[in-house]
């Protein structure tokens, strides 16, 4: 700015000063301007966000791709350093997972005869969107990840997003190329489930920590640690009987769920993709159902009357 | 001329490195590293450039820019929008008005004025997402994630030299 005349950077110097000046102000009152726009929920900003996410999804995911293949490198070599011990272990866990194999086989078939003897209804079918973890949010406030499918791959709001091992996360925000998924230890997922061989109801709530919490359990419910946690399918959001976590804790403050998914591994994930609507809306998603939908609008006995007919035929 | 206008291109692109490198910062960061629990505490990379170089060269970190760069940070962490816009603008402003205290001063000066700046960021950034989540949020992780920051900063900061006597040559 120096090269510029005299006489004009006397004039220009207190408008720019004035300008600076302002425009921390401005900026400041802009961020938390914001803030409260986000916190009321406007469409507009939740589209300008899922707009811009969009377009550096890209940018994201080809980064990812490098760091994938380091740390894929990284967890070879270590492993190639205990591969007698794990070759053991897998050797044990193996005989005994064949045992449970059988157990399994024979529950499943005396699970589908006494099905077929009730004319049990199955839930809806289900398919699957395979997604690659392209970024994880970074910090304490949040846990959440971007997946590099998005609108165009049939991701919807509200979808249930398993690993290989249990439920992840849902999805909460959905753009034309990306998704975000919110995991379910995050501050503000709220899973509906099913807890110990009792399968009593309750919702698993997160709190940005590792474990995660029930509540509204019935009031007689006996938990004990090592339980498992499963998906109640309640809501419509997500299919039944997802592993969620085991209980770790039983306390007095409450129950401590440890989710079974492997966060450090979290690298290819997979969308269910439920044929049953959620009864969570969006701000941009067309309105879904709800159990006190007007007449003209398909009831929620209707819809299922549609997809019971599937499942039979 | 044209040997003017290579030059000047030149200057420019040298000029614009800070704000690439900062919004490259925002990207890489959210890359996931298949370290346990890395994401949660992650190093804030953005917080240290945005401290660097409001301190060395704030006429390449302009306000706007540091505006940018929290609302970038804030939409791929999936943040509150403005979030850490907010904490970003607060640490260039308590910067901005220090900046005399760390110019010409030994590492160690520069690297103390960050700790006290980068925990009043973190504690703000803390506040401001439990006034606007409603909830408590455990400070445990803020308080990790701002140790890592303080205690890598000079490893950032050996990188960000490097840029700076690129910039200048």
């Amino acid at each position: 700015m120096g090269r510029r005349p005299a006489s004009f950077s006397r004039v220009a110097q207190p408008v720019r000063t004035l300008w600076q000046r302002f425009a921390f102000t401005a900026l400041v009152l802009a961020a938390f301007g914001l803030m409260l726009l986000g916190k009321a929920d406007i469409v507009m900003v939740k589209r300008l966000q899922v707009a811009a996410v969009d377009a550096m999804a890209p940018i994201i995911e080809a980064l990812s791709h490098p760091a994938a293949a380091i740390s894929k490198g990284v967890s070879t070599v270590v492993s190639l350093r205990d591969l007698h011990a794990e070759n053991e272990r897998l050797r044990e866990e193996n005989g005994r997972l064949k045992q449970w194999q059988h157990v399994a086989n024979l529950l499943e078939s005396e699970n589908k005869a006494l099905k077929r003897l009730t004319k049990h209804v199955g839930p809806p079918p289900a398919s699957f969107i395979s997604a690659r973890v392209i970024a994880e949010a970074g910090g304490a406030f949040v846990r959440s990840a971007l997946l590099n499918v998005g609108r165009r791959n049939g991701v919807r709001r509200g979808q249930a997003v398993i690993s290989e091992d249990g439920l992840a996360g849902t999805i909460v925000e959905v753009g034309e190329l990306h998704a975000r998924m919110l995991l379910v230890t995050d501050l503000n997922a709220q899973i509906p489930v099913l807890l110990g061989a009792a399968r009593d109801p309750g919702i698993m709530v997160g709190d940005n920590t590792n474990l995660a919490r029930v509540l509204y359990l019935p009031q007689n419910s006996v938990v004990s640690p090592g339980d498992l946690v499963i998906t109640s399918g309640h809501g419509g959001m997500m299919p039944a009987g997802i592993p969620v976590g085991t209980v770790s804790a039983v306390t007095e403050s409450g129950i401590r769920i440890k989710p079974v998914v492997d966060w450090t591994h979290l690298e290819f994930v997979r969308v269910v993709d439920y044929r049953m609507q959620g009864v969570i809306p969006g701000p941009m998603d067309p309105p879904p159902f709800t159990v006190l939908a007007p007449d003209p609008e398909p009831s929620l006995v209707e819809r299922l009357g549609v997809t019971r007919g599937k499942t039979e035929r | 001329m044209k040997t003017a206008f290579v030059q000047r291109m030149d200057l420019w692109a040298r000029h614009l490195m800070p704000a690439a490198l900062t919004l490259l910062l925002v990207l890489l960061s959210a890359v996931p590293l298949g370290i346990p629990g890395y994401a949660q505490v992650a190093p804030s990379l953005t917080l240290m450039s945005v401290f660097y170089w409001v301190v060395y060269r704030p006429d390449l970190m302009p306000a706007a820019l540091v505006f940018v760069t929290g609302l970038a940070e804030d939409l791929v962490n999936g943040y509150p929008l403005g979030l850490t816009a907010m904490v970003f603008l607060a640490v260039y402003g308590v910067t901005g008005t220090q900046r005399q205290t760390f110019v010409g001063k030994p590492f160690f000066i520069v690297w103390g004025g960050f700790v006290l700046i980068s925990f009043g960021a973190f504690a703000l950034g803390w506040i401001l997402m439990s006034v606007f989540s409603l909830a408590w949020i455990f400070p445990d992780t803020v308080m990790f994630r701002f140790a890592l920051t303080a205690a890598l900063f000079p490893a950032a900061a050996w990188i960000f030299v490097r840029v700076h006597r690129y910039l200048v040559r």
